[in-house]
C-alpha cells in the first residue's frame, strides 16, 4: 500500500494495459475483418479457416467493382454536401436562439427553453411519417434538400450552445452592446469566436451522426446518384446480388474511409470538443 | 504618468455630456434595488459613486449605459431623454470591472472594435467584400492610427498584438481603458476599474485615471466600494446606501458635514466611533451619566448615536477626560498609529495620530477627551442632529481644526 492511489505499480500498469488492449481488439475486430475481407477473392470469404492475411489478394478486383458499379465519388460528394450544409446551416439557426435563450431576458423564455428540451425526446423516427408526406407535397423527395432540410434545426445544438454561452460572463456581452454592436453582431464578433470549441465539437457530433445516417436518406432518396455513402452502399449491395461480400466491404471500406481519416488528422479537436475542455482562455 | 495628458490633449475631444438622472427606481421582485435616484452630473465633471456592496451603485451605472432600464425615472444625456435607449446607440463608454476584453481579439483589434462598430456602415464592415467598398481603406487607415495613438498614450503600444489571456492584469486594465476612451465618449463610465489591481498599481493608476479626466474633459461617473478612491479622485462624491443616495457633495463635505450616519460611518478608515447617548432635558447627550455635548433641540429622553472621527479623538490623563475608557493596544501603521479602546460597556472603538503620540502608551485605563466641534450627531432615525450653536460659533470652532 506504499502506492498512492494515482500512481500505479508496474504489474498494475501492464493490467492496466491489458484491459484496455483486450478492450481495443474488440472494439476494432470487425473493422479490420471489414478490411482484411476486401482484399479477399470470393472464395476465401467463404472458407472455413479464420486468417486475416489474404492468400490471393483481390483487392484491384474488389475496390475496381465498388468503385465502378455505382458512381462513388457522386456518392461521396453527396454525402460531403449534405453533412456541410446539415452543420452550416444548424450552427446558423441554433446560436441565435440559445444566445437568446442564455443571455437575453423575454417573456415565455423559459418556456421555449422547456420545449427545446422536449424537442430533445422526439426521436425522427417519430415524425418520420407526416415529415415525408409534407416534403413529397413540397417537392422534396429525391433531392438533397430533402435530405438537409429536416435536420437544420437541431434542438440538441440549441441546448449545448445555450449551456455554453449561459457560462460566458455578461460583461462580455454589456463591452458589446457599449462598444456599438447591435444583438446579431454580438452573436456574430463575440458569442461565435468564443463558442468556437462548443461549435467543434457539435460539428463533429453532426458530422459523424449524418454521415453515417442510412434512415432518413432511405426514406427520401431512391436514385443512385443522389445517394449519400451509408445508402449507396446499399445500392450497391442491391446491385451485387448480395453476395460478392469482397467487393461490398470495399464498397464499406471506401465510405467509412473519410471519416476514419477525418479523425486520425482532427483526433485533438475531436478529444479536446467531446470534453469540451479549453472552455476558457 | 508625465505625458499622458499632453498626449491626449492631441485627440480632439466630443463635447462632454451633462447626465441627469431623475426619480430612477429599480426593484427586482419584491427587492428594491434603487429608490428614487436623483442625481445631475454636470459637463466634464468626475463624480464617484461609492456605498457598500450590494447598495445599488453597479444597476445605476448600467442604468446610464442601457444595459439596465429602470422601472421608474428618466436618464437624461446631454438634454435627451435616453431612458429607453438601448446602449449601443447611446455613446457612452465603460470600463468594467472584469475588464472584459473579447478574448479572442488581440489589443488592437478590441480598441478597434468600437471605431468599426462606429465610423464604418454596414456594408462596409461585411467580412471580405467591405474592403473593397469605397471609403473602407481610409476609414480602417484612420482607426488604425487612433488605436497606435491611443496605445502610446496608455503605455501599452508594445502590447496591441497580444490577445487579453497574454497580458496581466494591470495590462488588461489599460486595454479596457484604451477601449473606452480610444473613441472620445462624451460620458464615461468605470465600474470599479482598479479593484483587481494589486496595492501599487491601484494608487499609480488612480493618479493616471484622473489625468486622463483632466485631458479628455469626458464627463465621469466611476463606481467604487472603495471610499478612500472616492475621495481621492472625484470632484462630488455620490454616497449610496439600499438603493437610496443619501448625499452627494464635494469628498471634503462628505467627510466633515455628513448629513447621514450611514454616510458617517461609510466614509473614513477606520472609521468613525459611534457612542449611543440620551438627551437629558437641558438638550446635552449623555454617556455613562456624563454630559459629553450640549445644545441639542432634541426631545428629553431621546436616543442618539454621537459619531467621532479616530483622529479627533484625544487619548490622555484624567483630568481632563470627558469619558474613561480602557487602551487594549496600540497599532503602528507607518505614518499613523491606531489605539484600539474600549467604552466603560465594552463597546470598541479607536482613535488614531501619529506614531509619536502613542509611544509609551501601555494598556490600561485612559481618559478620553475631544473637541465639542468635532462630534457629528445624529438622531434615532439616522439624520443629522446639529447643535444650536449659532453660525458664527460653528465657523470659528471649525477654524480651530
Amino acid at each position: 500500500m506504499s502506492a498512492s492511489p494515482h500512481t500505479l505499480t508496474p504489474v498494475g500498469r501492464s493490467l492496466r494495459l491489458l484491459v484496455l488492449g483486450i478492450g481495443a481488439a474488440v472494439m476494432l475486430f470487425p473493422y479490420v475483418w471489414m478490411i482484411a475481407t476486401s482484399f479477399k477473392p470470393q472464395a476465401e470469404v467463404f472458407s472455413s479457416g479464420l486468417s486475416l492475411i489474404p492468400e490471393h489478394s483481390s483487392i484491384l478486383a474488389n475496390y475496381g467493382k465498388a468503385l465502378g458499379r455505382i458512381p462513388m465519388g457522386r456518392v461521396l460528394l453527396n454525402g460531403v454536401v449534405v453533412c456541410l450544409a446539415i452543420v452550416v446551416f444548424q450552427i446558423a439557426f441554433a446560436l441565435p436562439a440559445a444566445y437568446a435563450l442564455a443571455k437575453l431576458r423575454f417573456r415565455g423564455r423559459d418556456l421555449m427553453f422547456g420545449l427545446v428540451i422536449l424537442g430533445l425526446l422526439i426521436p425522427i423516427h417519430a415524425v418520420s411519417i407526416p415529415m415525408f408526406a409534407a416534403f413529397r407535397a413540397l417537392g422534396l423527395i429525391n433531392t438533397l434538400a430533402g435530405l438537409v432540410v429536416p435536420f437544420t434545426l437541431s434542438v440538441f445544438a440549441v441546448f449545448l450552445f445555450r449551456q455554453f454561452i449561459k457560462a460566458m460572463p455578461d460583461d462580455l456581452i454589456h463591452a458589446g452592446r457599449m462598444d456599438g454592436l447591435s444583438e446579431g453582431a454580438i452573436v456574430r464578433r463575440i458569442v461565435l469566436p468564443n463558442a468556437w470549441p462548443a461549435a467543434t465539437a457539435f460539428a463533429i457530433f453532426s458530422v459523424v451522426t449524418h454521415w453515417n445516417d442510412l434512415y432518413w436518406p432511405s426514406i427520401v432518396i431512391s436514385k443512385t446518384e443522389l445517394a449519400t455513402p451509408p445508402l449507396g452502399v446499399l445500392f450497391f449491395r442491391a446491385a451485387e446480388a448480395g453476395d460478392d461480400y469482397g467487393a461490398l466491404m470495399a464498397a464499406t471500406v471506401i465510405v467509412t474511409a473519410p471519416l476514419v481519416v477525418f479523425f486520425l488528422f482532427a483526433q485533438k479537436a475531436f478529444i479536446e470538443g467531446i470534453t469540451m475542455t479549453g472552455l476558457k482562455g | 504618468m508625465s505625458g499622458l495628458p499632453e498626449s491626449f490633449a492631441a485627440i480632439e475631444g466630443v463635447e462632454p455630456a451633462r447626465l441627469e438622472l431623475d426619480g430612477v427606481s429599480k426593484s427586482y421582485g419584491e427587492t428594491t434595488v434603487l429608490d428614487r435616484v436623483s442625481l445631475t452630473v454636470a459637463r466634464g465633471e468626475f463624480v464617484a459613486l461609492v456605498g457598500p456592496s450590494g447598495c445599488g451603485k453597479s444597476t445605476l451605472l448600467k442604468m446610464v449605459a442601457g444595459l439596465e432600464f429602470p422601472d421608474a425615472g428618466h436618464v437624461r444625456i446631454a438634454g435627451t431623454d435616453v431612458t429607453d435607449v438601448r446602449a449601443a446607440d447611446r455613446d457612452v463608454a465603460m470600463v468594467l470591472q472584469s475588464y472584459a476584453l473579447y478574448p479572442h481579439l488581440t489589443a488592437r483589434q478590441n480598441l478597434a472594435l468600437p471605431l468599426v462598430m462606429r465610423r464604418l456602415t454596414g456594408r462596409q464592415r461585411l467580412p471580405f467584400v467591405g474592403r473593397f467598398l469605397p471609403g473602407t481603406r481610409a476609414q480602417l487607415a484612420a482607426i488604425g492610427a487612433d488605436v497606435e495613438k491611443a496605445g502610446r498614450a496608455l503605455k501599452i503600444d508594445h502590447l496591441l498584438d497580444r490577445k487579453p489571456a497574454a497580458m496581466s492584469g494591470g495590462q488588461r486594465q489599460r486595454v479596457a481603458l484604451g477601449r473606452a476612451m480610444v473613441r472620445d465618449p462624451r460620458l464615461f463610465l468605470m465600474d470599479e476599474p482598479l479593484s483587481n489591481l494589486d496595492a501599487s498599481l491601484r494608487v499609480h493608476t488612480r493618479a493616471e485615471i484622473v489625468d486622463l479626466h483632466k485631458a479628455l474633459g469626458a464627463t465621469t461617473v466611476y463606481v467604487t466600494h472603495d471610499q478612500e478612491e472616492a475621495l481621492g479622485m472625484a470632484d462630488r462624491v455620490a454616497i449610496l446606501h439600499r438603493g437610496r443616495l443619501l448625499q452627494v457633495a464635494s469628498p471634503e463635505i462628505v467627510y466633515r458635514d455628513p448629513s447621514r450616519i450611514e454616510v458617517a460611518s461609510f466614509i473614513g478608515s477606520p472609521s468613525i466611533g459611534l457612542i449611543e447617548a440620551v438627551i437629558d432635558d437641558r438638550g446635552r447627550a449623555i454617556v455613562f451619566d456624563r454630559p459629553i455635548a450640549e445644545g441639542f433641540a432634541a426631545q428629553a429622553g431621546a436616543t442618539v448615536r454621537v459619531g467621532i472621527r479616530p483622529e479627533h479623538l484625544r487619548i490622555g490623563g484624567h483630568d481632563d477626560a470627558i469619558l474613561p475608557a480602557r487602551l487594549d493596544r496600540t497599532e503602528f501603521l507607518g505614518a499613523d498609529a491606531l489605539a484600539h479602546l474600549r467604552l466603560p460597556d465594552g463597546a470598541p472603538i479607536v482613535a488614531k495620530a501619529t506614531p509619536e503620540i502613542y509611544r509609551g502608551f501601555v494598556p490600561g485605563p485612559v481618559g478620553l477627551a475631544w473637541n465639542a466641534a468635532d462630534l457629528l450627531v445624529f438622531d434615532a432615525a439616522g439624520d443629522r442632529l446639529r447643535p444650536r450653536f449659532d453660525a458664527a460659533t460653528v465657523t470659528a470652532e471649525r477654524a480651530h481644526v
